[in-house]
């Protein structure tokens, strides 16, 4: 089981700001992207466990992973 | 061709040429050849060989979303190196409609001459008129003024009371269609107006357009391919930059440990939630009145970042609130409260101030004591200060680095003299090259590293200096056309597009690479200014005690090597 929190944009888009969800042992982002019927481009920053992940980045199970949209600006 | 308006402020006169070896530049790419060309680099930035450009990008006028910025440039009080610094607001599509892609104030009035001046554009022609009842009044209230009496679509460009007093720490301020304050807020550019006594610059729209087009069929079909990626990506803009502007991206920048916090000694707030977009959001919803999200700030904006931020009885505190001000006038000063933020912000605006450097600056003055962390009244009794121009004031409205050597703090969160933006490089390692590299100075707008998270880890040492690198020649090519920083991650996928709205307006014909070598070479200009001006490699660095003290919550210091940093500078 890994939770997930839906930052900004995406939390609009999902109608929820988190979930749970079992993935088995780990997966990729994009096994996880295909979970959530978002794609590549919906992503624009991954936190895993608190911290910045790549975006080729293994979940594992018991993980917390947080998902920003893309933003510019600033 | 568009014209260029020259405005002598000793004599008076008022000439216009045309664009000429200026055909194909606008915004930062004008500003760049043409100090090279016109501007003494060893001159005094608030003295009288200085000049003070005011210009819009190439795509000025037309109606291409988000391509309206103005530029204001010269030679910086600041960084006393080449400035360009850019606003949203209608002024420059105004100007752009009247054919006129700059405008040049030259010389400074006879020292005898103490009248406030305001520069008249309309369709009966471009005068100069003397309206000394503006002499210090705040930006809103000029704005006001001048809207009344030229007319509610007026364009306006002018100066607050920081800019006249020839505080560096000013910028120019540039009204929104409501009237709104926009800036190009950064390196002192309002000082450089108050040298030259003008208070204001007001564009009545031209009743039709005297833009031409050198090809509008071509530039049509870009138009429309264009706004056809916009449309197509409506359903998320309105969920991310029509609701929170650049404020979304306060959250992520806590999380990732890059936010200044009580004078850069933080890369984390830990009440960021209580100021951060999604609240800001949550209380202009829920006051509503006269708050607002999702206003455009230039007339054909599809993408609308503008918000407009309510006290609790629904009247309008601030117009508007974005990630600089949460980050620079809130989690810097240690303030955990919206209303605060946006009160202090609103202030900072109506004197005219860039809110980087004077966020910096009041960061400083904290920690000498001269204000309390968290406490509001404190740091609006500074700016105060800075309003009634005393001495205390006039040390603060200066910026960071005269506070610093006023107060006797030796660690600035500066480059070049120039305070550096919502962004700590030593959680951000790669706008720690770009603030130290860019002939900007401490600027992010140059090569911001944050968009590109999701590929560049931001604590890496490798790969940093060749990404900022080819950030700051991406936003060299997308600066000379006046395009917004929203417009980027569109404009990227097909860089083709530059090129056909460049031969469409102006007949100049590039291919892709030849648009990307001109953005280099605007760089390389600016490098070439720099150099000239005294401004030397020597200074393209960061604060030693970035080197040294750790930046909780990473405990990261900034490490990247020699090597390294001379990879993103663009000589």
């Amino acid at each position: 089981m890994i939770e997930i929190e839906f930052n900004l944009g995406l939390a609009h888009r999902m109608g929820r700001k988190r979930q749970t969800l079992d993935i088995g042992e780990s997966l990729s982002l994009s096994q996880l992207e295909a979970k959530l019927g978002l794609t590549a481009d919906d992503v624009g920053i991954l936190l895993i466990n608190e911290a910045w992940a790549p975006l080729d980045s293994i979940i594992k199970d018991g993980d917390s992973v947080k998902i920003y949209p893309f933003m510019e600006g600033g | 061709m568009a014209k260029i308006v020259r405005v002598n402020m000793e004599t008076k006169e008022i000439a216009q040429e045309e664009a000429g070896l200026y055909n194909g530049y606008g915004s930062r790419g004008f500003i760049a050849r043409f100090m090279n060309n016109e501007v003494d680099p060893t001159c005094e930035p608030l003295g009288i060989n200085n000049k003070l450009i005011i210009c819009t990008g190439l795509l000025g006028g037309t109606a291409v979303s988000s391509s309206g910025r103005l530029s204001v440039g010269g030679k910086s009080p600041l960084t006393n190196g080449i400035k360009e610094a850019s606003s949203g607001g209608t002024a420059a599509n105004d100007l752009a409609r009247h054919g006129i892609r700059a405008i040049i104030f030259e010389r400074l009035p006879a020292p005898d001459d103490k009248n406030t001046y305001v520069l008249v554009v309309s369709e009966e022609g471009i005068k100069l008129e003397v309206m000394n009842e503006l002499l210090h009044v705040g930006a809103r209230n000029t704005i006001d003024t001048l809207r009344q009496k030229f007319g509610e679509k007026a364009g306006v460009i002018c100066n607050g009371p920081a800019g006249e007093y020839m505080m560096r720490g000013a910028g120019v301020v540039c009204a929104a269609p409501k009237g709104e304050m926009r800036f190009a807020a950064r390196g002192g550019m309002g000082a450089v107006m108050g040298s030259k006594r003008v208070k204001a610059v007001v564009i009545v729209p031209a009743v039709t357009s005297k833009l031409e087009y050198f090809d509008k069929a071509v530039f049509t079909e870009a138009a429309k391919e264009y706004h056809q990626m916009l449309v197509d990506a409506m359903p998320t803009i309105k969920k991310s930059n029509q609701l929170y502007g650049t404020t979304g991206m306060f959250k992520i920048v806590n999380e990732l440990g890059l936010c200044p916090t009580r004078n850069f000694t933080l890369g984390a707030f830990d009440k960021h939630a209580e100021i951060g977009g999604e609240k800001m959001v949550e209380l202009i919803h829920a006051r509503g009145g006269e708050g607002k999200t999702g206003q455009a700030c230039m007339n054909g904006c599809m993408i609308k970042c503008l918000s407009i931020f309510p006290d609790k009885n629904g009247k309008t505190i601030c117009s508007t609130v974005q990630y600089e001000n949460l980050s620079l006038l809130g989690s810097n000063l240690y303030l955990d409260n919206l209303d605060s933020i946006a009160r202090l912000n609103d202030k900072v605006n109506d004197l005219g101030l860039d809110t980087i450097e004077t966020g910096a600056a009041l960061g400083v003055a904290a920690e000498a004591g001269q204000a309390e962390f968290g406490n509001e009244e404190s740091f609006m009794r500074l700016l105060n200060e800075i309003e009634a121009a005393t001495p205390l004031g006039r040390v603060i409205g200066n910026g960071v680095k005269t506070t610093g050597e006023v107060f006797g703090i030796n660690d600035l969160p500066m480059s070049k003299g120039q305070a550096f933006p919502g962004y700590d490089p030593r959680a951000l390692k790669g706008n720690g090259v770009t603030f130290a590299m860019t002939s900007q100075g401490g600027d992010h707008t140059t090569g911001n590293l944050y968009g590109a998270r999701a590929t560049m880890p931001p604590l890496a040492c490798e790969g940093q200096g060749d990404l900022s690198r080819k950030t700051q020649l991406q936003m060299a090519g997308l600066e000379n056309m006046g395009f917004c920083i929203f417009a980027r991650s569109y404009l990227f996928k097909k860089p083709e597009l530059f090129t056909k709205f460049t031969y469409g307006i102006c007949g100049v014909k590039l291919t892709v690479e030849e648009f990307w070598e001109q953005g280099h070479e605007t760089a390389r200009l600016e490098y070439e200014f720099n150099v000239k001006s005294g401004v030397s490699p020597a200074q393209d660095k960061l604060p030693e005690y970035m080197y040294r003290v750790p930046l909780p919550p990473h405990n990261s210091v900034f490490d990247l090597s020699d090597e390294e940093m001379q990879k993103g500078r663009l000589n």
